[in-house]
């Protein structure tokens, strides 16, 4: 394409393509920096060029604030014959809202957005729409791509040429749309001949506040019972997979997804009433509406203890995200902000928690005196029984011994009469009472119950557990007071790296893929991407070396290549410490930081509730130990009484 | 309600921390030993250009997957995988051409992956085979061709057939349903291109384009019939 000609005939080249669509191409312009010209593909319609002059015409500051909206037509002749295109101002800075409200690319493409971030975007879009609807045109298509974000949180709306534009009572329409942001009445229709109406819009409206608050799920991307379910077919029969009612319509929401109960009820309602089947009949919630209810969702949002990335509706009494998590889902990055308010007085919270008193010191029970019970003095009585039966037969046994040997010669039955007589003697002798049987039973189980006891209590009802985590508080502390130490000492350490990391952040703008290095080809290049080696700071002999296909030759030609931009490299000692390397030392100091504080939060409460449990578990173990020591000294006085 | 209680299945946080709707490709690639050479070297590059091609693209590198199966033997080379994260295989060329076999292999990886899909929520696009071939079966065919015929019928998949020089043609004829198209001069760079280009479409199709799909066997596109 060579020369173009705007309205007033004005000659204009076309700089480099920016970006491609189904309909046309856009290019930025030379000589004009702030706008660019999209070209269609085909040759466009009289009535689509007679839309793009209108909207020319049309064209507000207003609509100018959140949307490209043509300014200036282009045609290839000066006469203005043949319109080719339209120009728009350049959007520069956004990008696409799925790469917002897809979490895997958020966490690229806006690594600091957190939940609060995307409900500002969602009611920023709302705003949007509303600009538009306030002049009578629609949107019509709206999609993932056609909304842009920049890193603000503002939105601007592209692709406006296929806008429904109303006009003194003409109507140009907008003749295309996706299928996952078309209303349910308009399923399978034909865009070309559809006169689309705001309430179309607010379904497009809807779905996309749903990805942007749900992580990116589709609102009809569920688990159908009933088989398989296209998108298509579920929005077309109101399958809304969340919520109280999905179950009635054989819906279930799809695994390790966000309850619709963690938005506020009113949003949830909101929903409810975007992709129910009211929707079709009772209009759906207005862009108006939505920006009210993300405003005032946008006051109702706490952040949570855990991790400083985390942030949800304040009605919850857990934090969402820290279930999922749990779960090894991480749908958002660690990163605390550093222009939060500064809420945390060290002194304040140090002095809270030393201020509290340690528990009472803990004393256990002393001994005991006891007198030998009514059963001992029994079996006192049967032992001293039986030791006398046991001496009479034993004298018994030798008079008759004695008698059978002497006297009657009877020799045989003499040794059998001795063995007999003896060894009942020594029966009656070792007799042991029932009770005493069961007093050295009874001893070694009450011994082992006390040992167990008096372990719990040293464990659970010392004071050890107190003055432990008192002790790690007062690390926590000193490490706090530390940390301006610390970055003073990391920023010294920095400083004396400064040339090398000057020299590693120039070799790191060298990417391989865009030079050219002799014998590297782009297959090469791939093999070194798919390595890990993307810059020249990559490069080195041990890394080189891990990649296949890469011998010494080839090795020396990147080495030298990297040797030559060294050797082009010039420290400027003014630039100072690198921003990333100080971002980093931040983020850094900021992680400690907020990990020192959640010990520090936490330590007033968890002490006193140490302080608690030490004091309920020593009455408990105490009255234990006193029954036990009881029952100790009981049996050891039986015991002594008895022998 | 979600059943919190659930066990977490194998590739959760893939589809949490990438939700959007999938298009399945699965190449069916034929490694036996006539490929050898120049073939087989052009398929490799050919593989890393439609890797390029769609990572390329921010919305077809989250939307389109891609799975490998190549022949003989049946060997799944890559698990169906988002763009931005397939890594793209060096092939070698050797054994025979159990089509028939490879074919089954690949209709079960589909049917697996959907159910995948469908367990974990995620809206799906009808999956692509694409059979590359440049010789014919040397196993039982008929009944592979059979569960085609079924499957195109039912929508539940679509099933290209590529011939490269020396692929039996008429056999091809009668295993897809679609008119099969033959490379011209090896050009397999141009046909990933294409691939890559007619992904891009599918995954931002637009109702009324059925099959958001250029012609390739025009004088300049890479194929004849
Ligand atoms: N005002 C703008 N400033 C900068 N880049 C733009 C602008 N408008 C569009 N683009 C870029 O050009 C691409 C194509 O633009 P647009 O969506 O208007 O074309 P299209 O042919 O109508 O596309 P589709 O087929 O998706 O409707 C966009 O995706 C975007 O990257
Ligand atoms: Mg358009």
């Amino acid at each position: 394409m060579s020369l173009l000609f705007t309205s007033e005939g004005k000659p204009l080249t076309l700089a480099a393509k920016l970006g491609e669509g189904g309909e046309g191409s856009v290019y930025n312009l030379n000589g004009l920096n702030s706008y660019v010209a999209k070209i269609y593909h085909q040759p466009i319609t009289t009535q689509h060029a007679e839309k793009l002059m209108l909207m020319k015409n049309a064209r507000t500051d207003r609509l100018l604030s959140v949307t490209a909206w043509p300014i200036d037509i282009l045609y290839n002749t000066p006469t203005q014959k043949t319109t080719v295109g339209f120009i728009m101002p350049k959007v520069t800075g956004y990008k696409p809202i799925h790469e917002l409200y897809s979490p895997r690319s958020r966490k690229q493409e806006f690594p600091k957005a957190d939940w609060r971030f995307l409900i500002h975007v969602a009611a920023n879009i709302a705003r949007s729409f509303a600009v538009v609807h306030e002049y009578n045109h629609t949107i019509g298509d709206v999609n993932h791509g056609n909304i842009v974000v920049s890193s603000d949180g503002t939105v601007k709306l592209i692709d406006c040429d296929s806008f429904q534009i109303l006009n003194n009572n003409r109507v140009f329409l907008c003749e295309v749309g996706v299928p996952e942001y078309t209303p349910p009445e308009l399923q399978e229709k034909s865009f070309s001949s559809i006169k689309r109406t705001i309430n179309h819009d607010s379904f497009g409206l809807g779905i996309t506040i749903f990805q942007l608050l749900m992580m990116g799920r589709h609102p009809f991307a569920g688990q159908f019972l009933g088989g398989e379910s296209p998108l298509e077919t579920s929005i077309k029969e109101f399958r809304f997979a969340y919520g109280d009612l999905a179950v009635s319509r054989r819906m279930r929401q799809p695994p390790n997804t966000l309850p619709i109960s963690s938005l506020s009820s009113s949003i949830a309602d909101l929903f409810e009433k975007t992709f129910g089947n009211q929707g079709v009949i009772n209009k759906r919630p207005t862009p108006t509406e939505w920006i009210v209810a993300l405003d005032h969702l946008s006051k109702q949002i706490k952040s949570c203890k855990t991790s400083p990335a985390h942030f949800y509706y304040n009605s919850l009494s857990n934090c969402p995200w820290c279930v999922l998590e749990s779960r090894g889902l991480v749908l958002f990055n660690f990163i605390t902000s550093r222009n939060e308010k500064d809420t945390f007085d060290l002194n304040l919270i140090w002095g809270a928690i030393s201020s509290i008193p340690p528990p009472s010191p803990a004393i256990l029970p002393s001994p005991i005196q006891a007198q030998p019970s009514a059963m001992a003095i029994s079996a006192k009585q049967d032992k001293i029984k039986n030791r006398k039966i046991s001496l009479i037969i034993f004298f018994a046994t030798l008079f008759l011994t004695w008698g059978l040997f002497n006297l009657l010669g009877q020799a045989i039955i003499g040794v059998v009469t001795l063995l007999i007589g003896f060894i009942t003697s020594i029966k009656f002798w070792i007799f042991k009472s029932k009770y005493s049987l069961k007093l050295s039973s009874d001893y070694q189980e009450l011994t082992q119950k006390w040992n167990h006891a008096k372990e719990r209590w040293d464990r659970e009802a010392t004071n050890d557990r107190f003055i432990n985590k008192l002790r790690d508080s007062e690390t926590a502390k000193r490490e706090y007071a530390a940390l301006s130490q610390y970055r003073e000492n990391e920023l010294q350490k920095l400083k004396a790296r400064m040339r090398d990391q000057q020299m590693h952040y120039f070799l790191e703008s060298h990417q391989i893929n865009k030079a050219r290095i002799e014998g590297i080809g782009q297959v090469r290049k791939n093999t070194l991407l798919s390595y890990g080696i993307e810059t020249a700071a990559d490069i080195t002999l041990s890394a080189i070396s891990q990649v296949s296909g890469f011998g010494p030759s080839l090795s020396q030609k990147l080495l030298s290549w990297r040797k030559l931009l060294e050797s082009e490299f010039i420290f400027d000692p003014s630039k100072g410490i690198d921003k990333r390397d100080l971002d980093k030392l931040e983020l850094d100091i900021a992680q400690k930081k907020q990990k020192i504080r959640m010990v520090l939060d936490s330590a007033q409460g968890e002490l006193m509730q140490i302080k608690n449990d030490i004091e309920n578990k020593r009455k408990f173990l105490l009255e234990e130990l006193e029954k036990l020591e009881k029952e100790k000294a009981q049996i050891n006085i039986d015991k002594k009484y008895i022998n | 309600m979600t059943d919190n209680f659930d066990q977490i299945p194998f590739g959760a946080a893939e589809f949490a921390e990438n939700p959007e709707p999938r298009c399945p490709c699965l190449l069916l690639l034929d490694t036996s030993g006539s490929m050898r050479g120049n073939p087989i070297k052009e398929l490799n590059e050919g593989i890393i250009i439609f890797k390029d091609e769609l990572s390329a693209d921010s919305l077809a590198a989250k939307r389109a997957e891609v799975s490998i199966i190549t022949f003989g033997p049946p060997t799944i080379e890559c698990e169906f995988q988002t763009a931005d994260s397939f890594q793209p295989p060096q092939l070698q060329a050797n054994g025979d051409t159990p089509m028939g076999a490879a074919i089954e292999m690949a209709l079960n990886k589909v049917q697996e992956r959907k159910l995948a899909y469908r367990q974990a929520g995620i809206a799906y696009y009808r999956p692509w085979i694409f059979l590359i071939t440049d010789g014919a079966p040397t196993d039982y065919w008929k009944s592979a061709a059979q569960k085609i015929k079924l499957g195109e019928e039912s929508g539940a998949f679509s099933f290209f057939a590529v011939g490269v020089d020396g692929a039996n043609m008429d056999i091809l004829q009668q295993i897809a349903v679609r008119q099969p198209l033959k490379l011209k001069n090896m050009r397999f760079r141009d046909l990933f291109v294409w691939l890559s280009k007619s992904m891009k479409n599918v995954s931002r199709s637009k109702p009324g384009d059925k099959l958001a799909i250029e012609n390739p066997a025009t004088p300049t596109g890479w194929a004849t019939l």
